[in-house]
């Protein structure tokens, strides 16, 4: 593992903690291994980037801790729940309360309108938000109660950020979120992203293999053929906007 | 309604044809179902409720004659509830007003100044004989419709070669005549020719020179002693030269009834599980498809912490609810149906007594198979949503593995197709299932016909060999036959002798006939195993082979034939081994060389030598009418029956089965439909990006209907093939089961239904992709590609 030292310090209190974490596909001559020895601390309010080319094990990542994988060996404990304790359903209760996601390809129910998409995952939390404010909150009252085909792709994502938002988790995971918008849609999902840290201090941790997207993170981790390359602060994060690609 | 619930509900609309398609599948078993079981139990009740208010006798014993005093007697025997005395007998009939001239009647007296007490007759129309009824008679309502007799019409018995006129005071109903068939030796309803009829006891009896006297009592007994109350009556009557006693189980027309019920069970089985299997597959097509697509929103739904149980709850909902509303459909069409059906045989048959309760039992049972079937079929790929794991959702999947089987190079509008089916055998084996399902039911429909057309014509055409066929009343000698036989336009003649029997073997026994075969017979032929005329060797006897089935007797088994009028002063046995089974579709008789049936029958009872019981004749046409009149001007002639006769003897007896062959085939059809559009729309589906890239890259709308078309055909054919051999299978089974004691049926596919099966399903392919067609057509392309597989 490589990091840039004392930048790496914080006041800010432990959102995940991964220990000596590894994940292998497949076993003897065919096995694959797609994380070896990741051992990272990241704190609140974050918005993480997690960038690589295709197959240095972002994805992987992501996913065990977002609790929809498992590691092979080592440890991870997010908002104080060490994941590799876990069953099935303790992970399935973990995911509900902790974690929000998106993903590259929207996945919305397309026979439920924008509102009700959101409203699909308010009825499984604890203490949600009101779906409509939080689609207020992305931009999308007016469209609330257009069907997911009558949406453009950057709608459709920034509903299913709504999604994400209104159970409060204290994490949200994006994979690829603006992998299949446009330039400008693109920097106006960010943009929403980067309010909800800010505005409503929640963490964000991004996967994505452009490098630009970098520059407006609190912190970066460069990951390659499985490891950690890099991780470092960012001091100066960029506004969405002042991003090019 | 929670957000997941309204998303299933959207989802079902969305595929609403699918669904709708399924629904009716699913919805045509429930009919099915419920139709033949309201229909089977409607018969079953009508028939108990009819024994129970007419009082039904439980026991017949046949005598000589005995004094109606002995009647007293056995009235005060333990576990006798009642007893009748009656006189019971045969006669030649006369008719007029242009009707058949001659009939064969049962008279059976009735006491006028009481009502009977076992056997009641229920009044249709007119009244009931009075203390000042002479020559009056009751006519049981089955002859009377067919020979268009109403109160006040005249007809003419004939006692002792007296012919006496009786006048029609009205038409009844009776237990005893519901089949109304003459003896247990006949197995067809002949109401055109025979006829029960009921008349004054005061009158018959001096009449008949039996003033006083009885020839056959009827007993009610304590339930579950019938048997060995009526040995220990037919011992107190000894005297009077009892035959054996006839128990209810053995009455020949509550056997048929039974038999007839028997033979409806299998469709109360087996066609309701064809349709409901056929909707839980079609389900479970579409739902794998569902899984498939919704990969991406299950992965997010799991991502999103709803449990594993829930998405399969979800997924189950879908089957839940085609099933209810399939179920829904199905009892209301149901009802309707099992009135249709229940009315249609009443039709037929004259129960005294008919219910038609609603059966809410055999609805909730209806319902719950759909809902079943389709929670059943919903099953497999909800489980498989529900252990989809969130990751590997996300991944989205690999597709798998085209197979390269084929090494030569071919037209990548077949080569494409060909893959495709065999990139994943199991999904296209459960899709070509679904059709195999559709052309099962096509190809049993198509058989049933068949073996019902070929077995009449077979019945027709063994028939056919003599245009008449005789009954003498009683017996003649041979030389009758050789006087008929010089008559004009009569071309051959040959003597008949059949004799009633009782048939036991291993436990089992069944009342039938033995027919005397002569060595040169051409007109009376009977078909061996190979369908070759065959004729029983010496010593030996030819059984039909429903005859077989029913005795658990096979080739070599030794049988016990016994006479079953038997009494202590005329008495035959017989024993007799079995050749190889024989056809035959109507009755199950037993053939046995002429000398021998004389020598071990007709000679014990004494018969007149040369005992000839009738004959058949082949007649020039043009004297067929001549020849019939002057056989019903003949004395000692019983029954007299022409070819065209027969015919529609068999068609009456068949109609009610010949229409609900012809509508399980439209339901077969609509069936092959429903299944046909799911599965094929299912694979337009999976191909919509596939087929829209195509198009981008030039292949016209004319490429595609060839590439979807070969691809769906050649589905068709797999399925088609996979079909054959169960479709016999079942309609094997079903025909067995549905053959009754009078008519077997051979089973017997002809290539007019292969091919109408195969023809009909590649016209419902072709007809059922159009609409996933004519959706790729209007697909936005720049969209269509985008989509994530």
């Amino acid at each position: 593992m490589s990091a840039t030292g004392t930048e790496l310090q914080t006041t800010k209190p432990q959102l995940a903690h991964l220990e000596h974490l590894e994940k292998q596909y497949g076993e003897g001559e065919i096995a694959v291994h797609a994380l070896q020895d990741i051992n990272l601390e990241l704190p609140q309010g974050e918005f993480v980037v997690f960038v690589g080319p295709s197959g240095s094990g972002k994805t992987t990542l992501l996913n065990i801790i977002g609790g929809l994988d498992r590691p092979t060996r080592g440890r991870v404990v997010v908002a104080g729940r060490d994941l590799t304790n876990l069953d099935e359903a303790g992970l399935t209760r973990y995911r509900r309360d902790v974690v929000g996601f998106i993903f590259q390809f929207f996945n919305l129910v397309p026979t439920l309108t924008a509102r009700e998409n959101v409203e699909l995952v308010a009825e499984l939390a604890r203490d949600p938000l009101d779906p409509m404010q939080v689609l207020a909150a992305v931009g999308l009252k007016d469209r609330a109660e257009h069907f997911p085909a009558t949406l453009s792709g950057g709608e459709q994502q920034r509903v299913a950020l709504a999604r994400a938002l209104v159970k409060r988790p204290a994490l949200i995971l994006a994979d690829e979120p603006t992998g299949s918008l446009d330039y400008e849609t693109g920097i106006r999902v960010l943009q929403v992203m980067r309010e909800v840290t800010r505005d409503m201090g929640r963490s964000i941790f991004l996967v994505t293999h452009n490098s630009e997207i970098t520059r407006m993170a609190d912190r970066v981790v460069h990951l390659r053929s499985g490891r950690i390359a890099e991780v470092y602060v960012n001091p100066h994060p960029l506004a969405p906007e002042e991003l090019r690609w | 309604m929670n957000r997941l619930t309204l998303k299933l509900l959207r989802d079902l609309i969305a595929s609403r044809w699918q669904f709708l398609a399924i629904s009716l599948v699913a919805a045509l078993g429930v009919a099915m179902y419920q139709g033949s079981m309201l229909s089977y139990e409607r018969q079953k009740t009508s028939y108990q409720l009819s024994y129970d208010r007419l009082a039904f006798g439980d026991v017949w014993i046949a005598l000589r004659r005995a004094p109606r005093s002995v009647v007293t007697g056995i009235a005060r025997m333990p576990g006798v509830l009642a007893v009748e005395g009656r006189i019971a007998q045969f006669v030649e009939v006369e008719q007029k007003g242009g009707r058949r001239p001659r009939v064969v009647g049962r008279l059976l007296t009735l006491p006028t100044n009481r009502e009977v007490t076992i056997n009641r007759l229920r009044l249709l129309e007119g009244r009931w004989l009075g203390t000042q009824s002479r020559r009056e008679v009751l006519l049981e309502a089955s002859f009377a419709r067919a020979n268009r007799y109403r109160p006040g019409d005249r007809i003419y018995p004939k006692y002792l070669g007296k012919q006496v006129t009786f006048t029609v005071a009205g038409i009844v109903s009776s237990p005893e005549f519901i089949y109304p068939v003459m003896s247990a030796q006949f197995s067809l309803p002949m109401p055109e020719v025979f006829g029960a009829m009921f008349v004054p006891e005061e009158v018959i009896g001096p009449m008949l020179g039996m003033a006083g006297q009885i020839n056959e009592v009827v007993l009610r007994t304590v339930p579950g002693r019938e048997r060995e109350i009526a040995a220990a009556v037919k011992q107190r009557l000894n005297a009077y030269g009892p035959e054996e006693p006839v128990l209810r189980a053995e009455q020949p027309s509550n056997k048929l009834l039974q038999s007839d019920l028997e033979g409806n069970k299998p469709f109360l089985v087996i066609m309701p599980m064809l349709f409901l299997g056929s909707a839980a597959l079609a389900v479970g097509l579409v739902l794998a498809r569902w899984v498939q697509a919704q990969r991406g929103i299950i992965g997010f739904l799991r991502a999103s912490g709803f449990p594993a149980w829930r998405i399969l709850t979800h997924y189950l909902g879908a089957g839940l609810l085609v099933g209810m509303s399939g179920g829904v459909l199905g009892v209301v069409l149901g009802y309707l149906m099992g009135a249709w059906f229940g009315s249609a045989y009443e039709r037929v048959l004259k129960t005294p007594y008919t219910t038609a309760e609603g059966r809410p039992d055999i609805a909730l049972t209806a319902f719950l198979l759909s809902v079943g079937a389709c929670l059943l079929g919903a099953y497999g790929p909800a489980r498989q949503a529900a252990r989809i794991l969130p990751a590997e959702a996300m991944r989205g999947q690999v597709p798998a593995q085209p197979r390269r089987l084929l090494h030569f190079r071919m037209p990548l509008l077949v080569t494409i197709p060909v893959r495709n089916l065999l990139r994943r055998p199991l999904r296209t084996l459960g899709t070509a299932g679904g059709v195999a399902s559709a052309v099962i039911l096509m190809l049993i429909a198509g058989t049933f016909r068949d073996s019902m057309e070929g077995s009449i014509a077979q019945s027709l055409d063994d028939f056919r060999r003599y245009d008449i066929t005789v009954t003498f009343v009683p017996e003649r000698s041979e030389r009758f036959v050789r006087y008929i036989s010089t008559w004009p336009g009569v071309l051959r003649a040959e003597p008949t002798l059949d004799i009633p029997v009782r048939a036991y073997h291993a436990g089992f026994q069944k009342e039938t006939v033995v027919m005397g075969m002569t060595p040169d017979t051409r007109l009376r032929q009977v078909r061996g195993p190979a369908g070759l005329p065959v004729l029983p060797r010496p010593g030996t006897v030819l059984v039909s082979r429903a005859l077989a089935r029913r005795l658990r007797a096979e080739e070599g088994s030794l049988l016990r034939l016994v006479y079953p009028q038997n009494t202590r002063e005329r008495r035959a046995v017989a024993y007799r081994h079995m050749g190889a089974p024989v056809q035959s579709i109507v009755g199950m008789p037993i053939y046995m060389p002429m000398e021998e049936a004389r020598r071990l029958f007709a000679s014990r009872l004494q018969m007149p030598p040369d005992a000839v019981s009738g004959a058949v004749l082949d007649v020039h046409p043009h004297y067929l009418t001549q020849i019939r009149d002057r056989l019903y001007r003949t004395d000692g002639v019983g029954l007299t029956l022409t070819y065209a006769e027969l015919q529609r003897q068999i068609d009456e007896v068949t109609a009610f089965a010949q229409t609900f062959i012809s509508i399980m085939f439209l339901l077969g059809a609509a069936m092959a439909f429903a299944v046909v559009y799911t599965v094929t729309d299912i694979v337009l589906w999976e191909r919509t990006r596939e087929l829209a890239t195509l198009r981008t890259l030039g292949f016209g709308m004319d490429h595609l209907i060839r590439l979807v078309s070969l691809e769906n055909l050649l589905m068709a054919l797999i399925g088609g093939v996979i079909a054959v051999v169960p479709a016999l299978q079942i309609a094997r089974i079903m025909m067995e089961a549905a053959s009754t004691e009078g008519f077997s049926m051979q089973l017997v596919t002809y290539p007019r239904s292969y091919m109408m099966a195969l023809l009909g399903t590649m016209a419902v392919v072709f007809l059922a992709q159009w609409p996933g067609l004519r959706r790729v057509r209007r697909l936005d392309l720049a969209e269509a590609i985008r989509l994530r597989e």
